[in-house]
């Protein structure tokens, strides 16, 4: 008796003291993944989530598309938490999901898993996991107390809710089929035989969805399978497409796909020792629908991590400190990485880069078009951008013709695809497509009648394009996305005049800008350089220079160059001539970002095309023969790029071969300025043996030149000023020059360029006339003219 | 024991190591399927259907268009065969030699360069020294007119275009300002030398003068370019056709409405529904180089169940083998023999091109027949004649 009690006060203690161990190890996650989220959320105390997916309101839906009940009848102050608060929730509900994890589960999986989910959680997969988290355990709790009906109730009561408050309960239905085997196989005959009707009605079911004849909800219900046929890159759906390839593999998605591995390798191990057997069907559905669709890929890895089995009834999670290592090791390591990375690159080249990978870009200022006086429906070029976009902000001004609902759209995607790609080639026209039918867009924009296009800031090639859209304009830039207007539009015309104000403004800065917010916004350091590369790609190259953070990362630097390549190709094509200042620049930091290794194989290729109109074949040919010739960052090239590649070095021979085609250098006269020239427009520094034959005036304009890549435009607007012995400004006007003198009236037009750069428009202009004086046809006058008709406007 | 005796009751049941390979092999092969599939290469039903100008796959060899179609034969000699070249095709330089001869161009201080390959003109006036283009193309078969470009690069390595200034017609032989350019160009380094377009519009002229292009980036890959409107420019890519000795055909151009048919010659010779309506009126005679436009507002094409470009033209011959000028067209219908279908009101029995279909003079020397059948007043009907341009090149 005595033993008894013994045992039973034994027991008692054992199990307080399992509590406390839980207890802690709770608390421990809670802390970790709270402060992992605050951590990847600047903006955490001003933030608001959406935790229940808008209903289908599209205007290309016409009124179709299954809504989850919860979603029409939830107001905006339901449906969208402070971000505190669904932080809180999602770090209760990690940390319960991590703890259960602890008894049986190795510590750097559950490290990896609960880092992994609060750096990438999706605040609409929230109400799902929850739903098939709870349905899971409590249907083992059931199966475990030999209450199989009871399971089964629980099933179906957990699946009804699940269609009531999400479109994405058809994965909550996938794990309900997962678990149904299990509960089927303790049930007793008698009931047996009514599940297996109950099959057959499933089966039914399945007829029936798969003939369409249950409509909309069939289509909501097969979401998790049906994005496997979305053609995702074509629709601007990154996020739907295959998790663990390109860009999408961050570090929160790799320490999923880690934890994923994790289990399958314990499965696999459990499955062969364990009389049991292993729990295959699950875990391959759960691993296939979050592979399948990055989308998902969250959300299968806790249907993974609910469907782990002990081996024992209880065991103590003892580990919390091993577990504490490890998130620590994982955070130290990521950030460490970049920082040493960061630090190299410093010693290296004396540029910095630290692009944290734990911190996802956060963007939070953006143009907010609901202050524009315009209302009517708009076309997301990107589906991804659905979820940002806002609708119920929007709503009553506008409406999106199309969105991120697979289930409602995906047969018209391809179709919708086509007129993008029509849209941003600027392709309004009829022409005949392969499959017979018609492209252009301008009979489909007549009928939907768009009013706004709203496009990626980071796909700056397609801004380039739409630039150019006789039919569409830029209304604003941020660094999220680009919203452009119907050109002839009248209720666009207040923006319209904004935009232009502002963009033209910042180009050549002639009077102080007002009303910037209604049409440039940038939260960080990555929106300006975003902002800054959408302003270069519409040709605004000063604009952009101004707009770009004050630092030497390599994603700045990039920028930079295309900014310099643009500036020296405007001067080439208004002039016929290089533009020392521009091209030098533009150059150098071409070699130097080569040298680093940093360029990407798509930028490469681009560069060597933009040589090519320099007739830089030189060093287009090595960049493209260093594409060509590949390291482990070409092999992600594709076979057109490579095609790409070597056609560019075919023509660069041909070119060569045939060296009339390109357009002779005039020469100044003496063979030293021309070397020197000729240097400074590949990008290299002139010689010192060079320079000290030019005569010292030149010599030291060249050196002033050369010194542009290390020097700000201020600084060198001031070292140009002194060279040219224009310390104080003079006075603009006087006779034109009787002797034209074509070196100072370049150096001049050099200087009108580093002041204008600068933002210093009234030397820009007087050193601009100048130049007009000293040479007036010289070969920059038109790109002179050009200059002095927008800062003396 | 239970677990073990259960598995040995199910006949067919897989054993657990089998399961186990399977459930991994399964996972594996998933992986390697979307990691290809995601690659650039493979399936195109990932990206939308692109023109057909700009796709090389399932072309067939159009020498062999000729084994089976006798129209092949003379098609080479059509104006839409010829309607893009080279620079340096004879034909170009020949046309382009005659410049030298343009009092017009020679004062506004043009000079045209030849040397190996390469053709520049060059901007010699005392106000835009040193401006030149390289002219790489000859748009224009020479039946109507010819003018050249010159292709350059952008920053980006898109392609723009830059519209030569000066144009060869073939009423005058000889050379006149390119329609659309003005006599006093807005200062700028190609003011003199012709007009500068962006690459969107650069693609548009490519795509109606060719059969196939390549771009990419917005660059054209100018080696990829077949010039010309050819048998598979309007009739698609034919390979699968020869390969099954005509088994498979296109059908298009058998079963296609009316409007169809006119709307794929519109797809360069402007469709009526792509024209702002506003424009659309017999008053506006620039109209009139849009063939389909005014075609479509026709009473003729309107009242008939099957009218079409095809009706009168045979875009298989050139037009000086087929009678389009002749009255057998009109007369498939318009014989007397149906009230609808009546007789001319005038009285005329011949030439009723001349007050329904008249040709309408452009600015330069060349003149377009008007496609807008109708019944005119006298006072309607353009003469030729009476254009200044060509009266002045004669």
């Amino acid at each position: 008796m005595n033993e008894l009690a013994g045992t039973k006060s034994g027991n008692r203690q054992s199990d307080e003291g399992l509590l406390a161990d839980a207890r802690v190890v709770f608390g421990g996650l809670w802390l970790i993944s709270l402060a992992l989220q605050f951590y990847a959320a600047p903006d955490w105390l001003a933030d608001t989530v959406r935790v229940v997916e808008p209903p289908a309101d599209c205007v290309l839906a016409e009124g179709a598309g299954w809504s989850s009940p919860l979603s029409l009848l939830a107001d905006k102050a339901f449906a969208e938490w402070p971000f505190p608060v669904f932080a809180l929730l999602v770090a209760a509900f990690l940390a319960a999901v991590g703890l259960r994890l602890a008894s049986f589960t190795p510590a750097w999986l559950v490290a990896a898993f609960v880092t992994g989910s609060s750096l990438s959680i999706e605040p609409r997969h929230l109400l799902p996991a929850v739903g098939v988290s709870a349905m899971a355990v409590l249907v083992r709790m059931k199966l475990e107390a030999k209450q199989p009906e009871v399971a089964l109730r629980v099933l179906l009561v957990v699946v009804t809710i699940a269609a009531l408050v999400t479109i994405e309960f058809g994965f909550v239905v996938l794990v309900a089929c997962c678990l149904l085997p299990g509960i089927v196989g303790a049930i007793s005959d008698r009931r047996r035989a009514l599940l297996e009707s109950g099959g057959v009605l499933g089966i039914g079911l399945i007829v029936l969805l798969a003939t369409g004849s249950l409509g909309d909800f069939g289509a909501a219900l097969l979401r998790p399978v049906s994005c496997l046929w979305i053609p995702t890159q074509a629709v601007g759906m990154t996020s739907t497409g295959f998790a663990l390839s390109g860009d999408s593999l961050t570090l929160p998605r790799s320490l999923l796909a880690i934890f994923l591995a994790g289990v399958w390798v314990s499965q696999f191990r459990r499955d062969r020792a364990s009389t049991q057997g292993g729990n295959w069907l699950p875990l391959f559905a759960a691993s296939l629908i979050g592979l399948c669709c990055g989308r998902f890929f969250w959300l299968g890895a806790c249907a993974v991590s609910v469907f782990e089995q002990r081996n024992s009834a209880r065991e103590a999670p003892k580990w919390s400190l091993q577990f504490l290592a490890t998130t620590v090791l994982i955070v130290v390591t990521a950030e460490g990485s970049a920082l040493l990375n960061s630090a190299w690159l410093n010693a290296e080249t004396g540029l910095s880069e630290w692009d944290s990978p734990l911190c996802p870009a956060a963007s939070t200022e953006l143009v907010d078009p609901a202050a524009w006086e315009v209302s009517g429906n708009v076309l997301l070029m990107d589906l991804d951008q659905s979820a940002s976009w806002q609708p119920d902000k929007m709503r009553g001004k506008f409406r999106l013709l199309i969105d991120d609902r697979w289930d409602i759209f995906g047969d018209r995607y391809l179709e919708y695809a086509a007129i993008c790609r029509d849209l941003f080639e600027v392709r309004p026209q009829s022409y005949l497509r392969v499959d017979g039918d018609s492209g252009g867009y301008l009979t489909w924009q007549k009928e939907w009648s768009p009013a706004l296009l709203v496009t990626d800031s980071r796909r700056v090639e397609r801004v380039r394009q739409l630039s150019l859209s006789p039919h569409w304009t830029v209304l604003s830039v941020d660094g999220e996305r680009v919203i452009l207007g119907r050109q002839h539009d009248a209720q666009i015309r207040p923006q319209r005049q904004r935009a232009a104000s502002v963009l033209l403004g910042l180009e050549w800065p002639i009077r102080p800008l007002d009303l910037i917010e209604s049409v440039l916004a940038a939260g960080d350091d990555e929106d300006l350089r975003r902002v800054a590369g959408v302003l270069c790609a519409m040709r605004l190259p000063y604009a952009a220079l101004r707009t770009l953070p004050a630092d030497r990362a390599w994603t700045t630097e990039k920028v930079r160059t295309w900014c310099y390549l643009e500036l020296a190709h405007r001067t080439r094509r208004h002039s016929g001539t290089v533009s020392l200042l521009d091209q030098f620049r533009a150059l150098a930091l071409v070699r130097r970002i080569h040298s680093a290794g940093k360029w990407t194989p798509a930028e490469l290729l681009r560069i060597a095309r933009s040589l090519m109109g320099l007739q830089q074949f030189e060093l287009a040919s090595e960049l493209a023969a260093d594409f060509e010739s590949g390291g482990t960052a070409r092999s992600s090239a594709s076979v057109g790029q490579r095609n790409e590649a070597r056609a560019i070095r075919e023509q660069i021979r041909q070119l060569e071969e045939d060296e009339k085609a390109v357009r002779p250098t005039e020469s100044s006269g003496s063979e030293f300025e021309d070397r020197i020239r000729r240097a400074m427009a590949a990008g290299r520094p002139a010689g010192q043996e060079s320079l000290a034959q030019v005569g010292p005036e030149l010599s030291e304009v060249f050196s002033v030149l050369n010194s542009a890549m290390e020097t700000s435009a201020a600084e060198l607007t001031s070292e140009l000023r002194r060279v040219s012995g224009w310390e104080n400004l003079p006075t603009p006007g006087g006779a034109a020059s009787e002797t034209p003198d074509p070196r100072r009236s370049e150096l001049f037009f050099l200087l009108g360029c580093a002041a204008l750069e600068s933002g210093q428009s009234r030397i820009s202009s007087s050193a601009f006339r100048e130049s007009l004086r000293l040479d007036p046809l010289s070969p920059f006058r038109n790109i002179r003219a050009m200059h002095l008709q927008r800062l003396l406007d | 024991m239970d677990e073990q005796q259960n598995e040995q009751k199910r006949p067919g049941a897989v054993s657990r190591p089998a399961r186990r390979v399977l459930a991994v092999l399964a996972l594996a092969c998933f992986c390697v399927w979307r990691l290809f599939s995601q690659a650039e290469t493979g399936f195109p039903e990932q990206t939308p259907p692109r023109d057909v100008v700009e796709i090389s796959t399932g072309l067939a060899d159009e020498s062999r268009c000729v084994e089976c179609h006798e129209q092949a034969e003379s098609f080479s000699l059509t104006g839409h065969a010829r309607t893009l070249s080279r620079v340096i095709h004879p034909d170009s330089l020949a046309a382009l030699r005659k410049l030298e001869q343009t009092p017009a161009a020679i004062d506004e201080g043009l000079r045209i360069e030849f040397s190996s390959g390469t053709v520049r003109a060059v901007d010699s006036s005392a106000e835009n020294s040193g401006s030149e283009l390289t002219l790489d193309w000859c748009f224009g078969s020479g039946e109507h007119a010819r003018t050249w470009v010159g292709t350059l690069s952008d920053s980006w390595g898109a392609t723009d275009l830059v519209e030569f200034r000066w144009t060869h017609y073939h009423a005058t032989d000889g050379f006149d300002m390119t329609p659309g350019q003005v006599e006093s160009p807005p200062a700028g380094y190609f003011q003199r030398l012709g007009v500068l377009y962006d690459a969107p519009k650069a693609r548009n002229c490519f795509a109606c003068h060719a059969t196939l292009l390549t771009f990419s980036g917005g660059r054209l890959h100018a080696d990829s370019v077949k010039p010309g409107v050819t048998c598979q420019r309007c009739h698609g890519p034919r390979q699968a056709h020869v390969e099954s000795d005509g088994e498979v055909s296109d059908s298009f151009w058998k079963t296609a409405t009316q409007l169809e048919s006119v709307n794929r010659c519109g797809q360069c010779h402007r469709r009526a529904d792509e024209q702002d309506p506003k424009t659309i009126s017999t008053d506006n005679l620039d109209i009139v180089r849009f063939q389909p436009v005014g075609l479509v507002q026709s009473a003729c094409f309107r009242g008939s169940p099957k009218m079409t470009c095809v009706t009168c033209h045979d875009p298989h011959r050139p037009l000086s083998a087929q009678d389009s000028l002749g009255i057998h067209q009109c007369v498939q219908c318009h014989d007397g023999s149906v009230e609808h279908d009546s007789l001319c009101g005038a009285g005329h029995r011949e030439d009723c091109l001349r007050c329904h279909m008249p040709k309408v003079p452009g600015r330069r020397p060349v003149a377009f027949t008007d496609h807008w059948i109708r019944i005119r007043r006298p006072d309607e009907i353009p003469s030729v004649e009476r254009s200044p341009s060509l009266e002045q090149a004669k």
